[in-house]
This record gives C-alpha cells, structure tokens and sequence, in this order.
C-alpha cells in the first residue's frame, strides 16, 4: 500500500540505487587495482584471479554508467557538457583506463590519430561509449584493438576494429542507428548499443546530430568495427 | 615527457578518510614524498595560506560546508593559490551544472572516480604542458604588457595547435581588458564558425555589450541560455543588460531564475537582494540578504551592504528589534572595522528614527559622525550614503546634501551608482525634483570643467587648463576623467616645454588614481607610455 498516495516512480529508485552501487563499486575498483599493483610488486601469484574480479567489475561499472545516463539522456531537460578535447589524449586516457583488461587478455592496443585533432564532445558519456565497446571487443578480440580518429565530411569519425570474428548478423545495421529502432533481445550488448546511440544523437551541432554505425568491416579481415561519428 | 614530482608538495582533500588513503599511496607511488591530507575545505584554506603546495586534489563532495568548488573559488579570489599549482577536482561525475557554475573559477582538470595511477600521470603531464604554453602569456598578462601577450598568443597558437582554444580564449579576453571589443568578437566567432560553445557565445555577448550594442548583447545571451540553460553567469550579464536598459523588473527575474540554478554563490544573492531593494519588493531582497549573510560569514565575498540594506528594510517595516539584530550581527562580523562601525551607527540611527526613538537615533548619529570627522575621506561610496541618509533624515541636512554631492563627483558617469544616490535622497524624504536638480548640477559641474578644460588646451592654453583641473581634483580626487584629463594637459605641457620634478609627480599621482578606478582604460594605458616616455627622457636628461 503507497502511504498518503505518494508515490517515487521505479525508474528514479533505480536512478538513485545505481548511483549508490556505481559508487562503491568506484571505491572497491580503486582499492582492487592498488592490491594488484603492489601484488606484482612483490611477486604476487594470484594476480590473475585478482584481474579478473577487476574485469568484471569494471564491467558492472560501465553497466551502471550507462544505466544512469540513459535515465538522465531520457530526461527532456538533460543537457551535455560539450567542450573541446584533444582527441588523441582523450582515446589515450580510455586505452590507460582499461589497461588491466588488456594486460589480462594479452591484447595490444593500436592508437592511430593526429595529436592535433580536436574533438567538440561530453567527454564523460563519450568515455562511457568507448569505455564499453573497448571492454566488450575485448571479450571478442584475438589479440588486437585498432582505435582510430580523423575528421570525416566535418565530423569527428572514432573507429573501434578488432580482430574477432565480427558482430553476429542480427546486430548488424546498414543504415545508421538511431535510438529507438533497436531490439533488447540481444542482452548486455544490446543496451550498450542503445546507450551508444542516445549519446551520440545528444551531440549536435548546427542542426547535425551524430550517429553511430556497426559493421564487420574491420581492417583485421572478417573483424567487428564500431564507429561513432560526432558532428 | 616523464614528469619529476619527488620535490613536490601535495595535498589531498576528501571527506572519506578511507579515500584519502587511497589517493596518498598512489601519490606515493608516483614518487611524491611530501603529502598533507585534510577532510573539509575550511581546513584547507588553513593549510593553503601556510603552503605553497604544487598540486591539490580535491573531492568535489565534501560533505557538510563548503563544497570543492566553493573551496576553489575562495583560495583564488583570496590569492593564495600559486599560479603554477595544479587543482584537480575529483568527482563521481561531472555534472553539467557543476562544471557551468564553475567557468569563472576552473579547476585544472576534472577527474571522474574511479581513476588508475597512469590516469592521474597522464594528466599531469598535460596540464604541465599545457600550462607552459600559457605560462609567458600569463605573466605578459600579469604586468600588463597586453601588447606582449597577444603576440605570445599567435606564437603559442602556431607551436601548440592543440591548446588552440585555451590560446584563443585567452586572447579574447586580453582583448576584453584593454577595450578592443571588435577584435575580440572576430576571435569569437572564429570559433563559433567551428562549434557553438556557450563561453565563446557569452564572450561575444560581453563585447557587444562593451560597444554599447544592449539589444544584440540580450540577444546573444538569451540564445546562449536557451542552447545551455546550467550557463549560469549567461543569466548574469542578461541581468546587467537589463539594468544598463533601465528594466529593474526583468533584471530581477533574471536574477532571480539564477539564483535558483545555482543559490549558492554568494554575489548573485547580493545582486539580487540589492535589485529587489530597488525595486521596493521586500519580501524578495529581505530573503536574498538573508542567505547572503549566511553564505558570506567569514568569507571574502561578505559586505556590510547585506545587514545595512535588511536592517533598513525592518525599519521602513517597523520591526526596529529585528533590525538591531541583524546590527549586532553585523558588528561582531566587522569587529575592528571602524568605517563599517560608521555605516551601522548611521543606519542605526535611521531605525531609531522611523519608529520615533528620537534620542536614541541623534545618539547613534552621533557617533557616526564623530567616526566620520576622523575617517571622513577614506569612505566607501556605500558608507558615505548611509551617513548621507541618515543626515537628510534627521541630521545636518546641508552635510546629507555635500555628501551625496561628493559621491556624485567622483562617479559621475556611473549610472548605477546615480540610481543608488537618487534612491537615497528619495529614502531620506527629499522632493523627487530637488533630487534631481542635485544630481544634475553635479554631473554638469563635472562636465562643464571637463570642457572648458578641453577647451583651453586646444586653444594652447596649457596652463590655465591644468589649473582648472587641479583645483576641480580637490573637490574630486577619485573622479577618473578628470585626472585623465589633468594628466594629459601636464602630458602636452611637459612634451612641449619640459618636464620639472614635481609636475611629473603630479602626472603620476593622477594616473595612478585612474589606475585604481579602471586599470585598463584604453586612454589611460596611452597616458600612461607618454608618461614613460617623458620620465625616461628626463632621467637621460640629468
């Protein structure tokens, strides 16, 4: 029974318990890199293990980012902070990040990208994109990320390509996404892509909103490539 | 670039000790051996004015009291952050509205939690790299060689490509301080042609404000609030414009929508309650004066206008016990203070007054004005009124009317400051009309001197003309056209005829008080190289 009629709706609980989760788990993920840190310091053994709890963490991390910034896109009043960036040190910083899922899956990462690129974006839910398609490509990859960036038709083209064995076919899209138009059968996934999508279509800039697309036209033959072009 | 942090000095600021922790080892583990850790911002500042510290990371959240950003603001506006220290804040997300309130005082960098020891080195390298290709512009800026600084900002532009918009931000605003508005609106929209950003936008609005163009100024501001509503100081030039348009009313709904953006910067609450006041709405400017009091106790930011102004609005509300609270209150925060103890006895007084308290009101008039005959010139604008009101009301009438005279010479071109004096003579149950003849001769005073000065110079008489405006600057000293105009009639005189000791001294004396007034006048930058120039020649010379 609701007392005096109140009622919260369950999207603003969900809101506030996953920025609750979302911080601790910023907590737990800055004490665990600490111990694997100073776990290989002094020739810690199972390290392994460790990386992986930080994996799967980080993993849930994202998960709530892009849950809270979903509800927050949705919301008509949201607002991004669009600033200028380098985009070389912005994909820098992303590669940096994830570097414990790199090192545990023994994938190289490739930056390809002038240092004097600049990229007009809300560096936060960009980092969550990108953040998410390199932690997924990593599940997928055999060895090797290729992220890359360059002005295209006057807009900020990001390519994320591995070495996997590509997208399944049933999330592949030929014409651009746009939020709305996606299934969520396909799980996790399916939600970073919806997330992906809302971020993009939130930049805009002189009546163009950006976009983002799927393939498997990767420069590592038969692999997954995502981009997201920002306008 | 590999960055050496071993000499330096690091402070950690974050209510979670557990977080503090944290943070301290992995600036240990990037070689710092000299870390403080603190857990409120009030403790901070304590521990900023002892250190000169090289890099402060600051959580955002700090629980109760000041926030990260209010700790920001206070340590740069009270001018004990080195230039060169780095402040990051730390946050769990950046808010827009955070990251909009923060564009006047910025930090470094913002660092969303949770970040690795790589993260944090990367950034410090590029903030170090970044702020070495501003370091010269900065001090070029600092001793006011603008000259300098804005060919530094085209050097750096073709070095460091990839700080372009930091450069070009800088340069505009260089041109902003020394009055170059055109120049600066084409920097604006070079940048605006690329993507629309509301610092860039609300630049241009400032320089078209500059140029006296009100109406496309309120419309590039109202564009900028509708693309970025969280711009909050947007909200505050919209409000400045309406004044300049005479439109108190919209001001103060502009004000007043921007306090609720973001309530907790003190000098929006002040503005408000002081337009409010203005705009006779008491129920307004008693509750903006209110949480300015309370958001200013003990800060920089604070002014006795906010007790000042409630307490007379109690007493035009004959709630004299309110008022003589909030007096007490305001004497204990300016204990020591002997020029606001003069603003307190007179409004005082004035309380005292409205509700027939004759004997008590010429005993706190009193002794204003026995502060008033030994601080008498040193007065605030602000103080003077209060005394002049005080004395219009009840007083040495003629003494209300050389006061309010006084405040009027020296800010002739001040319009807001006009208003403020009509207000009080209209307050103090002067006749509108007689106000006005008062503030009219005044300014016409001015101007009349201002033209004959004019006058007798073109007319080659160079000497009558800095008679006329000596004298003038006895009765005006703080007035900045007229010691422009004095200095630059001795300025002729000098190029012509020489220079001796004393009249350079007095060339110097007024270009120094128009200093104090508008340190960056176009007319008083030119003024001032002649000076140079004519001091250098003289120093040759002997």
């Amino acid at each position: 029974m609701k007392p005096n009629g109140t009622t919260i709706d369950f999207s603003t609980i969900l809101a506030s318990s996953a920025h609750d989760m979302k911080n601790s788990l910023s907590m737990l993920l800055n004490s665990l890199d600490e111990i694997i840190a100073t776990g290989q310091c002094h020739g810690c053994h199972n390290g392994g293990n460790l990386s992986q709890i930080s994996y799967e963490a980080r993993r849930i991390h994202n998960s709530l980012i892009q849950l809270l910034s979903v509800f927050r896109l949705e919301q008509d009043n949201y607002e991004p902070n669009i600033t200028h960036h380098s985009v070389y040190d912005f994909l820098e910083e992303q590669i940096l990040n994830n570097q414990t899922v790199f090192n545990m899956r023994h994938i190289e990462a490739t930056l390809d990208c002038s240092p004097d690129l600049m990229g007009f974006f809300d560096a936060d839910l960009l980092a969550g994109v990108v953040s998410n398609i390199i932690n997924n490509t990593a599940r997928y990859s055999k060895g090797h990320i290729y992220i890359n960036a360059r002005m295209e038709n006057k807009m900020l083209m990001i390519n994320i390509e591995d070495d996997g064995t590509g997208y399944p076919p049933e999330m592949l899209m030929n014409e651009t996404i746009v939020p709305g138009k996606l299934k969520f059968d396909t799980g996790n996934t399916g939600l970073g892509i919806y997330f992906s999508s809302l971020v993009a279509n939130a930049h805009h800039n002189n009546g163009r909103h950006g976009y983002i697309k799927i393939s498997n036209d990767s420069c590592y033959q038969g692999g997954g490539k995502f981009t997201i072009m920002m306008p | 670039m590999i960055v050496d942090l071993s000499k330096y000095k690091a402070l950690v600021i974050d209510d979670f000790a557990q977080m503090r922790q944290n943070i301290k080892r992995m600036l240990e583990s990037c070689c710092i051996r000299y870390i403080d850790d603190c857990g409120t911002g009030e403790d901070a500042i304590e521990r900023i004015r002892k250190i000169n510290y090289d890099l402060i990371l600051c959580d955002y959240n700090l629980g109760e009291g000041k926030d990260g950003q209010q700790l920001l603001e206070e340590i740069k506006h009270e001018g004990i952050l080195d230039p060169s220290a780095i402040f990051m804040m730390i946050t769990a997300e950046n808010t827009v509205a955070m990251v909009m309130a923060a564009v006047e005082y910025e930090p470094d960098a913002y660092l969303t939690k949770p970040f690795t020891k790589d993260v944090l080195l990367k950034r410090l390298e590029r903030i170090l790299e970044r702020k070495g290709s501003l370091r010269d512009i900065g001090r070029a800026v600092l001793r006011k060689d603008y000259a300098v600084a804005v060919a530094l900002c085209d050097k750096q532009l073709h070095e460091s490509p990839k700080n372009a918009l930091e450069i070009l931000k800088v340069k505009a605003e260089i041109f902003l301080t020394i009055n170059e508005p055109d120049k600066a609106i084409n920097v604006y929209n070079s940048i605006l042609n690329i993507h629309s950003l509301p610092w860039a936008k609300g630049g241009l609005g400032r320089a078209l404000f500059m140029k006296g163009k009100l109406h496309d100024a309120r419309q590039v501001f109202e564009e900028v609030i509708d693309e970025a509503p969280h711009f909050v100081i947007a909200l505050d030039w919209l409000a400045k414009i309406h004044l300049s348009l005479n439109d108190s009313i919209q001001a103060q709904t502009v004000l007043e929508q921007a306090s609720s953006k973001s309530p907790k910067v003190i000098l929006r609450r002040q503005a408000l309650g002081d337009v409010a006041y203005t705009n006779k709405d008491y129920d307004a400017a008693e509750h903006a004066y209110k949480s300015a009091i309370k958001l200013g106790r003990g800060s920089k930011f604070k002014r006795a206008a906010e007790y000042t102004q409630l307490a007379k609005i109690y007493g035009t509300q004959k709630f004299d016990q309110k008022a003589m609270t909030v007096l007490r209150l305001a004497r204990d925060e300016f204990i020591g203070n002997n020029e606001v103890n003069m603003q307190l006895y007179s409004v005082e007084g004035i309380v005292h007054h409205k509700v027939g308290r004759e004997s008590a009101a010429s005993e706190a008039l009193g002794k204003a004005m026995h502060i008033y005959r030994s601080e008498g010139n040193k007065l605030t604008y602000d103080a003077s009124m209060d005394l002049a009101h005080a004395n219009l009301l009840y007083g040495d009438k003629a003494l209300g009317k050389e006061l309010i005279k006084r405040i009027i010479s020296n800010n002739h071109d001040d319009q807001a400051l006009l208003q403020k004096a009509r207000q009080t003579m209209l307050d103090a149950g002067m006749d509108a009309p007689e106000a006005e003849l008062l503030i009219r001769n005044s300014v016409n005073a001015i101007i009349n001197i201002n033209n004959e000065g004019a006058k007798l110079a073109n007319a080659g008489n160079l000497n009558a003309a800095i008679e006329l405006f000596e004298d003038a600057l006895k009765q005006m000293p703080h007035n900045k056209v007229v010691n422009l105009n004095a200095a630059q009639a001795l300025i002729i005189y000098m190029k012509k005829n020489g220079s001796t000791p004393e009249q350079l001294e007095n060339c110097r004396t007024y270009l120094n008080a128009a200093r104090n007034i508008t340190p960056n006048d176009p007319k008083l930058l030119s003024l001032l190289d002649a000076y140079k120039q004519i001091s250098k020649a003289q120093d040759i010379a002997q």
